[in-house]
């Protein structure tokens, strides 16, 4: 009997080893398709022109960072620092605007009973459902008619109006999450709703914040839209000012690549070190 | 002057009307229980009595001073919530802390008054070995101390308990019973507990207070209740085994009252005499011990057919449960003999004590000692 | 009616549990076994492997004499009750109850009648056409039962049946249980973790821990005589009491000493104690079997009454001791007031004695320990 059973269970095994073994080729593939423009870009950024293109490719080269310091101080007359500079404060501060409103905003929703709730939930939610292109316009004219034209200000009150949608659609399911009774706790022992807000909820829901903060940032500083119409010289941004990267010679390909991976390298530390949390917080909450 | 005094409250829930002026008393140093099967409103008293609800009308008094309305933090109230609720975040220490650090009292206390007083209180609860622990790896039993430490250490007036040793295994209710009486005993603050166990009720209370549909059935120490039921509802939820409560007539046969039961007649105890006098109709119920009831022959007097309707084991002694034409009747025994169920039997009750009810009202038609239930 | 027989079976899951060990069991015909333990015992995968929900990875599983351990479920003509009541959501009362024999093939009106006749007997009548989520539980569960009896099958399975209902109704139940078993004489084999509703429904009961049988027998013989620690605590009305002990043997005469106690023995128990001399054991003692004595008394374990706590009829009474705290049972009118001195008695024939392994030294009778 005790044969049997074995003989059954020898079956499964072998089937199964060839089928982890494709499963292993594909994710292998899928990998090398993913990394593989990152590994372009890095390695580009460290060539210099020759080598940049010569073909067949060059695997093992001299690595220089020429490009770096002629795409940070030398390039267009003041190289890419400026850009960078403006890219990380209207990032940084949409994604702490965002995230304070949209914290609060989403407690609200989660927590207190009031008439329409069902409804504001909902047209918040809708404001992501126009394409953004077709705010491009109106929100020019507006911007002008404030005199916020190539400001910071313009585009940190855009982000954060875009990105407002999400940062409560993700944290009001966390908010809803935590047991009422620890916030009656609370109350009891003597704090008001808005402390209770910023000492318990919000600690409780570090992953969602966490979340919602790094998707946020990658939002921001990637977006290129809004920044080309309403940024010119002083408040342009990083997408906006790679895209202006050619020059009377063809593209500086180096350089460009020099400043793609600076571009980079924000996000990806910052998403690479809160992995952990991100993982958690956009299954948690979305099992709602 | 009352720890606590609830006059005339009135709650509804949409179209449920829970409590229609309900008022209660509670003694200072008092530990009273909050006794009832679900939905008789206890939680919401008790969350009436914290502040987490406010009542539709009526006042609450907590040491006098008049508390309606007012929110939970005003009301020196310690409340330790049956899922525990302790901040996940912090640690046990913090947890114990947090009351005291709330900025509405800042400037009360000080950094060694806290750290005095939470070392005092880890002691009573004996968890000082759990001190810098996140909660999170704690056992319900530790849990439960840390959320009794929290309601505690500000010294509350009145110390609020919601169920709390319902979600402990039996051992720990038990061992946390006699805790909490020893912890009374020292601290002599006026407690409030609610739960739906009557063996909890009765073990650790001073006064229990029997709900039921949003109304107190009765207020009175745990043998009061026990001794002096003032309803078959009482009789019938206090104690284990509950009192058997059935039909029974009285008749008066040649200028005496008899008892009869299913056209067998029962010998009242003498004691009762001037309590049947008062029944409103011939029709009552009686109520007695299942220890005062025994199997006989047919032939005997006095003997009430029955239908076996369930037979086990509690402990070491058999239950019966039998169905006779005037109710159920249950039966403990520890002479175990092999019974089927629907066999016929033949009871006989031994009324050494007994209860008369009225039976439209099921009140007592006995002289009552105690408070009387609003 | 048949017999069931577990032999040697183990159950072990494909991730490396050892859910089931060695068990050897064996339910008479027409009796009601219940399978009693605490979670991740081992019943649940014990009554699956039973009903066939579960492969049985070694030993062998006999119905009636006969081998099953390859028959798929729906040949074995088991009805089971499940913790969930596993209702079919979209269906009616009726139809969930007539399911098992619309898959039959058995005419249309001769369904109606049985269902009937089962909605009668559980008092559904009023429910036939309302679905499973408009029903409280103790309704479902009826339900489930319904379904189960209408096969009348020659064996009931049933797992925690009543672990999702409120306490009134779980006592209605079990009655209804009991009776549909004799009504039915049909063999039951029930799961619990409570050891109060296992009282209350078995002929016998089995104590299950970590994948094996701990002791099988009747509740009185599980309280009287529990096989070892395990069962001594979890089969309980009160909390058992336990108290550190030794023996010691001086000049050829054996004495057990808990604190400054020395209980009396009977030849048979000293004799047995005379061979752990120096072990560090544990004395086992129910409340309901504490004797409470005017302190002094040579051999009782003096000590201080704490707490009482009312029970109606009778009281709790915790004992502060040398060795520790101890509960008993007292009536009313004979409850010691608290501050009390008093001593602790131990009747010989209510005391038990573990060694460090838990193991019952005064078991007596070690061959009931298997099923």
């Amino acid at each position: 009997m005790s044969n049997d059973l074995a003989n059954k269970a020898a079956l499964p095994m072998a089937r199964s080893r060839g089928r982890a073994l494709l499963c292993y080729v594909i994710a292998f593939l899928f990998a090398v398709y993913c990394i593989f423009p990152f590994y372009i870009v890095i390695t580009t950024a460290l060539k210099n022109d020759r080598e940049i293109f010569a073909w067949p490719p060059v695997w093992l080269f001299h690595a220089t960072l020429a490009n770096f310091y002629d795409a940070l101080f030398v390039f267009g007359g003041q190289g890419a620092g400026t850009f960078i500079l403006n890219s990380i404060i209207t990032t940084g501060a949409s994604t702490v605007l965002s995230l304070v409103l949209g914290s609060m905003a989403a407690y609200g929703l989660a927590r207190f009973r009031f008439r329409g709730r069902r409804q504001l939930a909902f047209w918040i939610l809708s404001t992501r459902f126009a394409p953004p292109i077709a705010f491009v316009v109106p929100m020019y004219l507006m911007v002008l008619q404030l005199n916020l034209l190539d400001t910071h200000i313009a585009l940190i009150l855009i982000y954060t109006s875009m990105n407002l949608s999400l940062v409560i659609w993700l944290l009001r399911g966390f908010f809803a999450e935590i047991p009422i009774e620890i916030e009656e706790a609370a109350l009891v022992d003597g704090y008001t709703r808005i402390q209770i807000f910023w000492r318990i909820a919000v600690p409780l829901v570090q992953p969602g914040i966490i979340t919602a903060g790094v998707l946020v940032s990658i939002f921001s500083w990637n977006e290129f839209l809004f920044a080309s119409v309403l940024t010119q010289t002083n408040a342009q941004t990083l997408p906006v000012y790679l895209s202006g990267f050619s020059n009377a010679m063809g593209m500086a390909w180096g350089q460009y690549m020099a400043v793609g991976v600076i571009a980079l390298l924000p996000i990806s530390a910052v998403a690479f070190i809160l992995q952990r949390y991100l993982v958690r917080g956009l299954t948690f909450g979305a099992v709602r | 002057m009352t720890a606590l005094a609830i006059e005339r409250l009135f709650k509804s829930f949409g179209q449920l009307r829970l409590f229609q002026g309900l008022s209660l008393n509670v003694e200072p140093t008092k530990y009273a229980c909050l006794l009832g099967p679900s939905g008789c409103g206890k939680t919401t008293l008790l969350r009436l009595i914290a502040g987490l609800e406010s009542p539709d009308v009526g006042e609450i008094f907590i040491d006098g001073l008049p508390v309606t309305n007012r929110p939970p933090h005003v009301r020196d109230i310690g409340l330790a919530f049956q899922n525990y609720a302790l901040y996940p975040h912090l640690s046990v220490r913090d947890n114990l802390a947090f009351p005291l650090r709330a900025p509405i009292r800042r400037g009360q206390f000080t950094a060694a008054d806290i750290a005095q007083r939470v070392t005092r209180v880890a002691k009573q609860m004996q968890i000082e070995a759990l001190l810098n622990q996140s909660v999170g790896l704690l056992s319900g039993g530790q849990q439960q101390r840390v959320a009794l430490g929290r309601a505690l250490i500000r010294h509350p007036k009145i110390l609020l308990l919601d169920e709390p040793t319902t979600h402990l295994d039996a051992r720990l209710r038990h061992e946390m019973r006699a805790e909490l009486k020893l912890l009374h005993r020292d601290a002599g603050t006026t407690t409030v507990h609610v739960t739906h166990d009557q063996q909890e009720a009765l073990a650790v209370s001073d006064v229990i207070v029997l709900m039921r549909d949003g109304n107190i059935e009765q207020v009175g120490s745990p043998l009061d209740l026990y001794q002096n039921p003032y309803t078959a509802f009482v009789a019938q939820f206090v104690g284990d085994p509950p009192m058997n409560v059935i039909d029974a007539r009285l008749n008066q046969t040649a200028g005496d009252l008899v008892l009869e039961v299913g056209g067998v007649e029962v010998a009242l105890p003498p004691a009762l005499d001037n309590v049947a006098v008062r029944a409103s109709s011939a029709e009552l119920l009686l109520g007695f011990r299942p220890k005062q009831v025994e199997i006989v022959e047919a032939d005997q007097p006095g003997a009430i057919p029955a239908l076996v309707q369930m037979h086990e084991m509690v402990g070491r002694e058999l239950q019966i449960t039998a169905r006779t034409g005037n109710g159920v009747i249950r039966y403990r025994t520890t002479r175990v003999r092999q019974v089927r169920l629907g066999e016929r039997l033949h009871l006989r009750l031994a009324l050494n004590e007994a209860w008369l009810f009225d039976l439209k009202t099921g009140v007592t038609l006995q002289k009552q000692t105690g408070d009387r239930p609003s | 009616m048949p017999t069931i027989e577990f032999k040697a079976v183990s159950k072990v899951y494909a991730d490396g549990t050892h859910a089931v060990r060695d068990l050897s069991l064996f339910v008479q015909n027409r009796e009601f076994l219940c399978i009693l333990g605490p979670s991740g015992c081992g019943k649940s995968s014990t009554l699956r492997m039973l009903a066939g929900l579960e492969s049985i990875t070694s030993g062998e599983l006999l119905v009636d004499g006969i081998r099953v351990n390859e028959v798929p479920a729906r040949q074995r003509d088991m009805a089971m009750v499940f913790e969930n009541y596993a209702l079919y959501p979209h269906l009616d009362v009726f139809a969930n109850i007539a399911m098992p024999l619309s898959a039959k093939g058995i005419a249309k009106s001769e369904i109606r009648r049985r269902v009937e006749e089962i909605a009668e007997v559980l008092k559904l009548q009023g429910q036939m056409r309302q679905q499973p989520r408009t029903l409280s539980g103790g309704q479902r569960q009826r339900v489930a039962l319904g379904r189960a009896l209408i096969r009348e099958p020659r064996i009931f399975l049933m797992d925690e049946p009543l672990g999702h209902l409120e306490a009134y109704m779980r006592v209605e139940l079990r009655s209804e249980i009991r009776r549909l078993h004799e009504e039915r004489s049909a063999t039951t084999v029930y799961i619990t973790h409570d050891q109060e509703e296992a009282g209350a429904v078995a002929d016998r009961i089995v104590v299950m821990e970590q994948g094996r049988v701990q002791q099988s027998g009747r509740l009185t013989d599980l309280i009287d005589s529990p096989t070892n620690r395990f069962v001594a605590s979890f089969i309980s009305e009160w909390p058992i009491n336990m108290l550190p002990a030794t023996v010691t043997t001086n000049g050829g005469r054996t004495a057990l000493c808990v604190g400054e106690a020395r209980p009396a023995l009977t030849d048979c128990q000293a004799a047995v104690l005379s061979g752990v001399a120096g072990e560090s054991l544990e004395l086992g003692l129910r409340p309901e079997d504490v004797e409470l004595v005017p302190p002094g008394g040579p051999g009782d374990l003096p000590g201080r009454v704490i707490v009482v706590e009312p029970q109606g009829g009778m009281a709790v009474i915790v004992i502060e001791t040398s060795v520790g705290r101890l509960n008993a049972i007292a009536e009313t009118e004979r409850t010691p007031n608290v501050g009390a001195l008093i001593g602790v008695s131990f009747p010989p024939g209510r005391v038990h004695v573990f060694k460090p392994d838990g193991s019952n030294l005064f078991a007596r009778d070690p061959a009931a320990s298997k099923g």
